[in-house]
């Protein structure tokens, strides 16, 4: 079967910095795939390519066959949905108003209708549990609230192929677990989840693959428990880490081993 | 909404009964009720007939026209720009129109004027529309790009009025301080129609700015073409506003000021928006009209001395005390 997300040697250059250096990568439906690494590894860069909002310098990215930065923005909107970082800041509009702009691609497709609309508005809003902020300005709300009206916004756009940036960068503990659970399910529903994240716990409970990114380069792409070891983070991250098993989750668990200052 | 409607009349009914001809209540509303083959009062004079239907109303028209013709422009315009500063005279298509309008009198009187000014309305927004393209991501320095652009252009309307012949086109301060005295019902025929198919286009554009306000990327992402869609939008302003500048020159700070008011009244979606502006901007211009010739009576004052004197302290106080303008 062909996969949803292929890259094939795709490489995003600007001046003389390579960003994104010969990245193959083949991501299927049902897939829910994490992407990480330090600051300036390429993460977003590797998303906006997939998005269609960079065309690649060299290589090749496509979204069902097709290139993503080829295709009609009314089209490719019908095919992915896209959370950008920091999203939603000034917005003076309502909770409920920016989650059903989500529905715009859908508007001429036969079988929408407007309670097709309504009604996955309203399961979006329940799902990131914002149903009781329906009718605030977008504006007046908290960073991580702003995040999950985004990420209402883009589950309302239905598309199979979904793109994160950092969903739960900006978020607390208990809404962060929710949104990765959330995240998860909507893979199983058949779609392609693709989440750059910074918290790689988070990455190797929720997710059912990491790419792990260093210097635009995929430094390694497999099942977190085959991919995480201490060897490899610590040289990406440039900090002393190790894995251990979650005591009870049984997935790995990231922890930071460097010494403590003696009077901490 | 409402209320809007109901000023919006009163002013026009007192912009018919005040002016430099006194007239009474009777005589414009028999004049008036004729016009709409209703027989009502006594039979009114020739020269009540000539001030209310011959001067009085095709200005009235003609403001309302130009009314709904900036205030869409301005609301369109902070739209696809995301800028609140975002106004077509500050960005230099009203008076690159002028320009147009000087030239096309020479070229065809009063019809060349509005003409002469569509085109170089729609010239000077494709200008406009190259500079941002470059700079997409720069919105700040794109208004400045504008009012510079604006500045150069009012100069050249300048050269334009002196280079011609003077007994045929109106005087600069005509252009850049605009009047309605000219105003026929032959000029607002001419005009409405570019009126009608420019705010045609821009209203049409209501959801799509909508979802530009989430932001350029996000648009993107829900699948605006936003390079087209801005393309399209400068395009109908620059019609839009040609159409009446080439007709009653600039009126500034209509643009800027009414959209920030609708706003504040009826919300950012851009459908309300825009309902209120072609609600508010008539409301405002005729409004401003009437000042401007009954004010010195029997002197006659540029409109555009009205607007920007009512309109530029309104909107220092409205940007002090919301932040939301500016930010």
């Amino acid at each position: 079967m062909m996969p949803r997300v292929s890259l094939r040697a795709a490489s995003y250059r600007i001046g003389s910095a390579t960003l994104v250096d010969e990245v193959t990568i083949d991501i299927g439906e049902l897939e829910f795939v994490s992407v990480v690494g330090p600051n300036g590894a390429g993460k977003s860069t590797l998303l906006r390519l997939v998005a269609g909002d960079l065309r690649p310098s060299a290589g090749s990215v496509t979204l069902d066959g097709a290139a993503p930065s080829d295709m009609r923005p009314e089209v490719l909107a019908l095919v992915r949905s896209v959370l950008r970082p920091d999203a939603g800041g000034g917005i003076p509009f309502t909770v409920r108003t920016v989650v059903s702009l989500g529905r715009h691609p859908h508007r001429r497709e036969q079988t929408n209708s407007a309670a097709r609309d309504a009604a996955v508005v309203e399961e979006a809003l329940a799902a990131t549990e914002i149903a009781h902020l329906a009718d605030r300005v977008v504006s007046t709300l908290s960073t991580g609230e702003r995040t999950r009206v985004a990420i209402a916004r883009v589950l309302a756009q239905d598309t199979p192929i979904v793109l994160l940036d950092e969903p739960t960068t900006a978020l607390d503990l208990g809404h962060q677990e929710a949104t990765m659970a959330l995240l998860h399910g909507v893979a199983r529903q058949g779609r392609t989840v693709v989440a750059v994240l910074h918290d790689v716990n988070a990455a190797a409970a929720y997710t059912d693959r990491i790419v792990v990114m260093d210097r635009g380069r995929v430094r390694a792409s497999g099942r977190p428990a085959d991919v995480l070891d201490d060897a490899l983070l610590s040289e990406v991250y440039r900090e002393p880490i190790r894995v251990v098993p979650h005591p009870f989750r049984g997935s790995p668990m990231v922890l930071a081993s460097r010494p403590l200052p003696k009077d901490a | 909404m409402t209320g809007l409607f109901v000023a919006l009349l009163a002013t026009i009914a007192a912009s018919f009964y005040f002016g430099a001809v006194h007239l009474t209540p009777s005589e414009v509303v028999g004049v008036l009720a004729r016009k709409v083959g209703w027989s009502l009062g006594p039979d009114p004079s020739i020269r009540a007939e000539a001030v209310v239907w011959q001067i009085r109303a095709p200005r009235i028209v003609m403001g309302m026209v130009t009314g709904v013709a900036l205030a869409l422009s301005g609301a369109a315009l902070q739209g696809v720009f995301r800028n609140p500063m975002a106004d077509p005279h500050l960005l230099g298509i009203g008076p690159g129109a002028a320009v147009g309008g000087a030239i096309g009198t020479l070229l065809g009187g009063s019809s060349g004027a509005i003409a002469g000014a569509v085109v170089a309305g729609m010239l000077t927004a494709l200008v406009l529309r190259t500079l941002v393209e470059t700079r997409e991501t720069e919105r700040a320095r794109f208004i400045l790009m504008g009012v510079a652009l604006g500045l150069a252009l009012s100069a050249w309307v300048g050269f334009a009025v002196f280079a011609g012949d003077r007994t045929k086109v109106p005087p600069v301060e005509f252009w850049l301080l605009g009047g309605f005295s000219s105003a026929t019902w032959e000029m607002a025929g001419r005009s409405l129609p570019f009126v009608v198919i420019g705010a045609a286009v821009l209203t049409g554009g209501r959801r799509t700015l909508d979802i530009l306000t989430l932001g350029e990327a996000e648009a993107r992402h829900l699948g605006v073409d936003v390079a087209m869609f801005t393309s399209v939008v400068m395009l109908a302003v620059g019609v839009t506003v040609g159409a009446v500048v080439g007709a009653v020159g600039v009126i500034v700070f209509v643009g800027l000021l009414v959209p920030h008011v609708v706003r504040r009244l009826l919300g950012p979606r851009h459908g309300p928006l825009f309902a209120g502006c072609a609600l508010l901007g008539p409301l405002f211009i005729v409004g401003a009209d009437l000042a401007a010739r009954t004010l010195f009576t029997p002197v006659e004052i540029p409109v555009g001395l009205v607007t920007a004197a009512i309109a530029g302290p309104f909107f220092l106080w409205l940007a002090r005390r919301d932040s939301r303008v500016i930010s």
